[in-house]
């Protein structure tokens, strides 16, 4: 049962788990047996395990701890999924109960829209930047500055301030600074004698400027994921590099990032999570303007589900949404997070 | 897995879940139960007429003991977000904010709202607002709420950059002279128009009022009943490609589609643009948003009707006003329309003239208001046939933004106004059908 993730955590955690669900999976054969009695045999009778099991100290922990999380996580998590499924089927403005039951129209309203394709056009987008410009700035930063001398530390600091901030507040800030009139930008452009482009109000700039805050916001984090990662490494390896004669570019490429292969991999995935997840700071800048050039996935929910006040047609996005997610996970699982053999 | 199987638990959580949600809203007025209690939900920061609302609402509780008046605010779009949900509750308020239009019609057919018809008709007290106000908030002949304060969105201009210009505003009777106007301003270097494009709705006045102008009260009717081809009738059409006209001359300041209604607010009452089509609050709201925070004073201002179109069935005077009021819910007590005879009455509404921020929707208030500017306009309430309500209320939350969209669409030259009525027209049809 418990998957070769599982290895990563610790022992007792995982005879816990596993004995948990062999056990309850007992349970049907268990009422099968009672009704023909109890079988007399050097083994212990399934009731009788049924019992031991019960009294075991994890077990009563377990029904100490389980009801309050699995209570909240169906009522918060479960229970609105299911909901909003069963939203997606009817025309409903949010008033009365959901009565105009129209079959798979809002389904075929949002996959025929333009602008749905376009918002997940921007989360390729997002992604992709992630992947080519963020996490190899991110990584090369952190190769730079993982030592422990002072001013690697003061790096750090400066570098991972952006994730720090509120998105809203670095919407804002970018709003500012790019704003065509008194922004930072029309100042440079200034400077030059050039009149400065209206950034935010110009299609495919809106969409390049939006990919800049996202890069600037969270290679930080990224960084900091890579300096733990560069950090975890054991200086032996590296010693035994160096006195086999390796230069330190080659044990930098043959070596380190070989080793930091899972980091990177945690770091994409994020990277995904977040892309997938992109709102506040789209809202706070261009509010998926002009002419929805640069919603994502969620403010594309947002300004035509709820704004709208179309609950049927928001949990119709949801729910494409929510089946997107699934997908994305299952195959990034399967494509990069399976361990490698001797882990 | 556990929720599909068994549907009984399924019920059961239901129950449970709706019992925790009572118990977490129940748990806030349940220290207040012994009172009637009129919860009145608003979106109102200014503290001068919050101040006024207070008294009122003072002078009622000392003359009906056992009443108490609650103002709950929540801010704009959060109001919009949540209403439904709690309206739907038990902690639903007596009486909320509304522009009337396609969210009222929602409300009002799903059976959450009051007919107060009879309650505020009682001494003649309905008869004491603007008709069109009453209008305004009034389904099949019944009455659901009462208006509080009506906003005519006119031309406002800087009287300093159109004679730097050369064009005299008061001049303008036609859509052509205003035209020519923009243009001559185009030729000055002085932007002809600002306009907040990130918000959109600053923009959706222009081609609303071209349709009123070209189409009038009758023709505008027919649209929204879907008669004639409803927005994609010749008239409509005419009125987006007026628009698209105007827009092609680039009359808006720079980077106006991503400016909101604040910064062109700004823009203008720092005194960079000629023109502004904006409601009567551009004069509290507009200029706070200046960089000295006190925008363009009285003699430097000055405003114009939007112009008739030649040929046009609509006239200048017919207003196109943001009307705000309340709804009364359904479950509300009657005392809910009892105090809105002090509050919405004549009395309270004078004070609140007088302190300037809005045109009350109260006849006979518009004298004391001090602001000359907002009592001129004020003054030409009474005087209209007609006062539209904005389109992106009127048609509902759906259509309205789909109308907002192509107004900031067709000015960014994003989308042509063939399509674009053909859009509205789609979204209306689909919103008719529900």
């Amino acid at each position: 049962m418990a998957s070769p993730l599982d290895s990563a955590s610790s022992g007792r955690d995982r005879s816990t788990t596993s004995s948990a669900t062999t056990r309850t999976e007992d349970l049907p054969g268990l009422a099968k047996a009672r009704q023909v009695g109890p079988s007399r045999g050097a083994k212990p009778t399934p009731q009788r395990r049924l019992q031991d099991f019960m009294r075991s100290s994890e077990v009563r922990t377990c029904f100490l701890f389980l009801p309050p999380a699995l209570l909240l996580f169906t009522l918060f998590v479960t229970w609105p999924v299911v909901e909003a499924a069963y939203y997606s089927f009817y025309n409903w403005n949010g008033y009365g109960a959901p009565s105009k039951w129209i079959g798979l129209d809002n389904f075929i309203r949002v996959w025929n829209d333009p602008i749905f394709y376009r918002s997940l056009f921007n989360n390729l987008l997002i992604i992709l930047v992630s992947a080519c410009i963020q996490v190899p700035l991110a990584l090369a930063l952190a190769l730079m500055i993982s030592d422990k001398s002072r001013s690697s530390v003061v790096f750090r600091a400066i570098f991972f301030l952006p994730y720090i901030l509120g998105e809203i507040v670095a919407g804002l800030i970018w709003r500012y600074m790019y704003d065509g009139n008194y922004g930072v930008v029309a100042v440079v452009y200034r400077w030059f004698g050039q009149e400065a482009p209206q950034v935010l109000a110009t299609q495919g700039w809106a969409t390049a400027a939006l990919l800049v805050v996202v890069v600037w916001k969270y290679f930080g984090f990224h960084m900091a994921l890579f300096v733990a990662g560069r950090q975890g490494i054991g200086d032996d390896v590296l010693e035994a590099a160096k006195i086999d004669g390796a230069s330190r570019w080659q044990s930098t490429w043959s070596i380190v990032l070989p080793l930091m292969r899972p980091v990177a991999v945690l770091s994409l995935f994020f990277s995904i999570l977040g892309s997938l997840q992109a709102f506040a700071i789209i809202i706070a800048l261009t509010d998926g303007g002009p002419s929805n050039s640069t919603n994502s996935a969620v403010s594309y929910l947002y300004n035509f589900g709820i704004k709208r006040m179309r609950v049927g047609f928001g949990s119709a996005i949801g729910v494409s949404l929510f089946v997107i997610c699934v997908l994305v996970m299952v195959f990034y699982k399967r494509l990069f997070m399976r361990p490698k053999e001797g882990r | 897995m556990l929720l599909q199987r068994t549907p009984p638990a399924f019920n059961k959580l239901m129950n449970l879940k709706s019992l925790l949600i009572c118990a977490l809203l129940g748990a806030l007025p349940s220290f207040a139960r012994s009172e009637t209690v009129v919860k009145i939900l608003h979106l109102q920061t200014n503290p001068k007429i919050l101040s006024i609302w207070q008294d009122a609402a003072q002078t009622y509780e000392k003359a009906h003991p056992g009443v108490k008046i609650l103002f709950n605010y929540l801010e704009n779009e959060a109001f919009k977000a949540k209403l439904p949900t709690l309206l739907q509750s038990k902690d639903r308020p007596s009486a909320f904010q509304s522009w009337g239009g396609g969210v009222m019609y929602e409300q009002v057919g799903s059976g959450i709202c009051q007919d107060i018809t009879a309650a505020a008709g009682e001494g003649g007290f309905t008869d004491t607002f603007y008709p069109a106000t009453i209008q305004n908030f009034t389904v099949e002949g019944k009455l659901y709420g009462l208006p509080n304060d009506l906003a005519p969105i006119v031309f406002w201009y800087n009287k300093e950059l159109c004679q730097k210009a050369g064009v005299d505003p008061t001049k303008i009777q036609y859509w052509e002279d205003f035209v020519d106007a923009v243009k001559k301003c185009l030729a000055a270097g002085v932007t002809p128009l600002a306009a907040g494009g990130k918000d959109k709705w600053p923009l959706h006045f222009f081609p609303t009022f071209l349709m009123m102008r070209i189409l009038g009260k009758e023709g505008m009717q027919a649209v929204y009943d879907d008669k004639n081809g409803g927005f994609t009738s010749p008239d409509v059409l005419k009125a987006f490609q007026l628009y698209k006209e105007l827009a092609a001359l680039q009359p808006f300041q720079k980077g106006y589609l991503s400016n909101t209604y604040a910064e062109s607010a700004g823009t203008f009452h720092d005194g960079k643009a000629a023109f502004h089509l904006m409601g009567t609050w551009d004069l509290v709201d507009g200029r706070t948003n200046a960089a000295d925070k006190k925008g363009l004073p009285n003699e430097k201002l000055g405003w114009i009707f939007f112009p008739e179109v030649k040929g046009g069935k609509g006239k200048a005077n017919d207003l196109f006003a943001s009307l705000d009021g309340w709804l009364v819910a359904k479950q509300a007590p009657p005392e809910t329309v009892e105090f809105m005879k002090t509050w919405l009455g004549k009395e309270t509404q004078t004070k609140l003239a007088a302190a300037g921020v809005f045109i009350p929707a109260v006849k006979g208030t518009a004298e004391a208001i001090q602001d000359p500017l907002l009592k001129s306009v004020a003054q030409e309430v009474d005087k209209s046939q007609w006062i539209a309500i904005a389109m992106d209320q009127l048609l509902g939350p759906d259509t309205g933004r789909v109308f907002n969209d192509a107004s900031a669409d067709i000015a960014s030259g994003n989308t042509t106004p063939e399509k674009a009525v053909k859009t509205i027209e789609d979204s209306w049809k689909q919103n008719k059908a529900q």
